[in-house]
């Protein structure tokens, strides 16, 4: 598997792996899972990315319970009734809330999550034994 | 019962591009009063430098790039849902009520609000005759 390069690449390579929701995380899997996510293998663990525009950081939590992870939260509807009326309602609103179970090789006391230009990034660093580990080999 | 998000799958832009990545079809509410045409556009992923909002001859375009820097170090695992520019077009019904000078565009949170001011008078046009 290739590090990403461009974005015609990462869209190949999206393109191959699109699964249907839940297959990862072994959820039950319902229709209209929201938010869908992308996983990746970083670096130092697992990141998660999930698209949620319109949502600030005080209508999103996350939280952590044992090997499950939940992003839950609220996109409020547009209350503003002064700019008239709708020609077009495509974007959805209302509550999400979606439980993950996290592979056992991560330290679920270790993620970082930020919410930047509507999109949700999840850090979660792997477990130090299950870390890789260099050994040394000694002349003998 | 509070209403419920649920998943969309992206629409592929079918209409050809110059750049060879998939484009996909970002979801808009339109509403009107006397004063403006507004337009909030979700385009998570896109900062404001990688944004082009154009207003030309009454057709309005949206379009959104994303970083594939983004995803820098990264090797995909699973995935639920695909990524790409955003693009979008809109004929606008009596453009010469919109000055392209007047229109103001904020991006926060991943969504773009467009506030197309509608002016007082028609633009005067000049028009050829031949002969």
């Amino acid at each position: 598997m290739t590090l990403i390069r461009d974005l015609l690449q990462l869209q190949q390579e999206l393109d191959q792996m699109l699964q249907r929701p839940g297959a990862f995380f072994r959820e039950p899997s319902g229709t209209g899972v929201f938010p869908p996510v992308n996983v990746f293998r970083g670096p130092h663990g697992l990141s998660i990315r999930a698209e949620l525009p319109g949502v600030a950081p005080d209508g999103l939590s996350v939280t952590t319970e044992g090997r499950q992870l939940t992003i839950a939260g609220e996109r409020p509807a547009a209350d503003d009734a002064e700019r008239g009326g709708y020609h077009r309602r495509e974007r959805g609103w209302g509550r999400f809330s979606r439980t993950l179970h996290l592979p056992e090789d991560l330290d679920t006391s270790k993620v970082k999550a930020t919410l930047r230009h509507g999109v949700l990034t999840l850090e979660i660093e792997q477990r130090e034994e299950a870390k890789p580990r260099h050994i040394s080999v000694a002349a003998g | 019962m509070a209403a419920e998000l649920t998943t969309k799958t992206k629409q592929e832009m079918a209409q050809e591009q110059t750049r060879p990545e998939r484009h996909y079809r970002p979801d808009v509410d339109i509403r009107e009063n006397d004063q403006a045409l507004y337009l909030s556009v979700d385009l998570p992923g896109v900062t404001a430098d990688g944004l082009d909002i154009e207003l030309d001859d009454g057709q309005l375009t949206v379009a959104g790039r994303v970083q594939a820097a983004d995803y820098e170090g990264l090797t995909p695992l699973y995935t639920e849902y695909k990524v790409g520019p955003w693009i979008r077009r809109f004929d606008l019904p009596d453009a010469n009520r919109f000055d392209p000078e007047q229109v103001v565009a904020r991006l926060e949170h991943g969504v773009l609000e467009v506030k197309l001011p509608k002016s007082e008078r028609a633009r005067p046009r000049k028009i050829a005759v031949s002969g």
